[in-house]
């Protein structure tokens, strides 16, 4: 931009000043929508979050007993730890799962990787429910799974324990994120610059040495790209829960979405809301400044 | 575990990863075989082919409006997304104004916020207004959630684009209507396209935001998600399933068609 502005400095600065107006009416879309829905509901949900709830009515008295609610009652913090262990879990689980196949395309495969990288990625494209669904007729008491098993002459009772337990949310999870997962990482592994692996194998590293100091490091933005996608929604999940985790499988989103969806307590939802949303924003800060804006617009 | 592998041959990998596709696609499998299988209970052995699943599913009126409802929704809140992200993008690559970085920022945030809390807070706003729900305040937060996705897929088409086209063509006399219509326009379309369908696919998808502001009507996520609990609408899911795969399919096929333009 500099540089070019040294040789036909007249016109730009004219362009510059004529495009100033359309700046302010270029942002104004995304700055209406933003303000309307995101950031005055936002600021509502802060603003409830110190209100209190009567029966069916909220009362605009300033309180702290939701946030007392939250920090005295142990079952609440307890939930949210439970899910954000979930979350980790979850995140690990994929990238685990997905990188060698990200790895195997990106650096193994010469043709086709991007049609097979496409198939790969079409659950995703599934809506998640889908899957969800698919879990629940797979691991359900009369399944797929057991129904199967007993056919074979494998057991004789169907297995009770796979359906309705966190581990059926988990493994609808990882499944749902662990092929989206290998495309970032596929990005960022087939950005790399192939001859540093030569070099390295020339300067005498092992293959595994190789891997650790070069491949790996490099492919960090993708890995990290990953966990930012991945975590921050599973942290919030409701939905994949409510459907076969059962009891046992409540999350923090759930207690949310019953303050809420019942209409029991609007201003502790919020204020529960509000946690999860401070816990979320640090994670997502963090990472983002570790990755950089760039990676985020590659790897979509 | 990771570190194994790497003593291990390729062929090693290769059966990894046509287990990991395995892993992948079983439960579509599942839904497919299930959605052409003559019987209610959805287990082994298989009781025969039919079609009468995807019957049911064609004649359920509710099914087919929730079908509509999703689609109106997603078109209209991806238009939405597109336009103001386009605009917002062009302003962000073009020019540099204080603000910008902290700008662009901002427009993240809805990427890295959990569906649950921007529902809830839509959900605040609309009752606290007096709105009552529909497709509209749906509408209203798919759009949201579509923007900053559109803005992404715009900035990164913007940032490859050569300026001194558009210069070319006003120093040819181009106003900077016809400049945008005729050549700003022409090379970034296929970015548009990317930019909307994955602003669709978007909406199409979301349960979490559509839960809390969704009124009677439902979408067809929503539809599902209400019918999931109940063991007898369990074939016509299945059926219901297959369809918005196939259909995903196509959506993402011609997406990456566009993208590699």
């Amino acid at each position: 931009m500099k540089k070019e502005s040294g040789a036909k400095a007249i016109p730009l600065g004219l362009i510059r000043k004529r495009k100033r107006l359309p700046v302010l009416v270029n942002l104004t879309p995304s700055l209406v929508w933003y303000v309307l829905f995101f950031g005055i509901p936002v600021g509502l949900m802060f603003v409830y979050s110190f209100w209190k709830q009567v029966y069916v009515r909220i009362i605009p008295i300033f309180t702290l007993e939701n946030y007392v609610a939250f920090f005295t009652i142990p079952m609440y913090p307890l939930l949210l730890v439970k899910s954000l262990m979930m979350a980790v879990g979850v995140t690990l689980a994929s990238i685990a799962l997905a990188y060698p196949a990200a790895y195997y395309l990106a650096l193994r495969i010469k043709k086709h990787k991007y049609m097979l990288m496409l198939i790969l990625w079409g659950p995703f494209w599934t809506s998640y429910l889908l899957i969800v669904l698919a879990w629940k007729l797979i691991l359900g008491y009369n399944g797929a799974l057991n129904s199967l098993l007993i056919y074979l002459g494998l057991i004789k009772e169907p297995l009770t324990a796979l359906v309705y337990s966190p581990f059926a949310t988990i493994l609808a999870l990882v499944h749902i994120w662990a092929p989206w997962l290998a495309f970032p990482i596929f990005v960022s592994l087939e950005k790399m610059d192939k001859s540093l692996l030569e070099a390295a194998a020339d300067l005498g590293a092992t293959p595994r040495q190789a891997f650790l100091r070069v491949t790996l490091p490099l492919s960090m933005p993708g890995v990290l790209v990953a966990v930012l996608f991945v975590f921050i929604p599973v942290v919030g999940e409701f939905v994949t829960p409510s459907l076969i985790g059962g009891p046992g499988g409540i999350m923090f989103g759930n207690v949310i979405e019953n303050l809420f969806h019942r209409g029991t307590n609007w201003p502790m939802g919020s204020a529960f809301s509000f946690v999860m949303l401070v816990v979320v924003m640090v994670t997502a800060i963090l990472l983002i400044r570790r990755i950089g804006l760039q990676a985020l617009m590659e790897s979509l | 575990m990771p570190r194994k592998k790497f003593s291990l041959s390729g062929q090693t990998l290769t059966f990894y990863f046509i287990l990991f596709s395995l892993f992948t696609y079983t439960p579509l499998f599942v839904l497919v075989i299930f959605s052409f299988n003559d019987s209610i209970i959805m287990g082994f052995p298989l009781a025969g082919f039919t079609l009468k699943w995807y019957e049911n599913f064609i004649q359920n009126d509710t099914a087919i409006s929730a079908i509509i409802n999703t689609v109106n929704v997603g078109v209209a809140s991806a238009s939405i997304a597109t336009i103001a992200g386009l605009m917002a993008a062009l302003a962000l690559v073009r020019h540099r104004f204080h603000g910008r970085e902290l700008y662009t920022n901002i427009m993240m945030l809805p990427l890295v916020i959990p569906g649950i809390l921007l529902g809830i807070s839509l959900l605040s706003l609309f009752s606290f207004l007096g709105i009552s729900l529909s497709l509209l305040t749906v509408m209203a937060g798919h759009a949201l959630m579509g923007l900053p996705f559109a803005m992404l897929v715009m900035m990164a088409r913007l940032i490859g684009f050569d300026p001194a086209l558009e210069e070319a063509a006003m120093d040819l006399g181009a106003d900077e209507i016809r400049t945008f219509r005729e050549v700003t326009l022409p090379i970034i379309s296929p970015g548009i396209l990317v930019a909307f369908m994955l602003a669709f696919s978007t909406s199409l998808e979301d349960v979490a935001v559509a839960f809390f502001t969704v009124g009677y009507e439902p979408t067809l996520p929503i539809y599902v998600y209400g019918m999931m609990r109940y063991a007898r609408m369990m074939p016509i899911l299945t059926a219901i399933s297959v369809s918005m795969v196939l259909f995903s399919i196509c959506l993402s096929i011609a997406q990456d068609a566009i993208r590699n333009r």
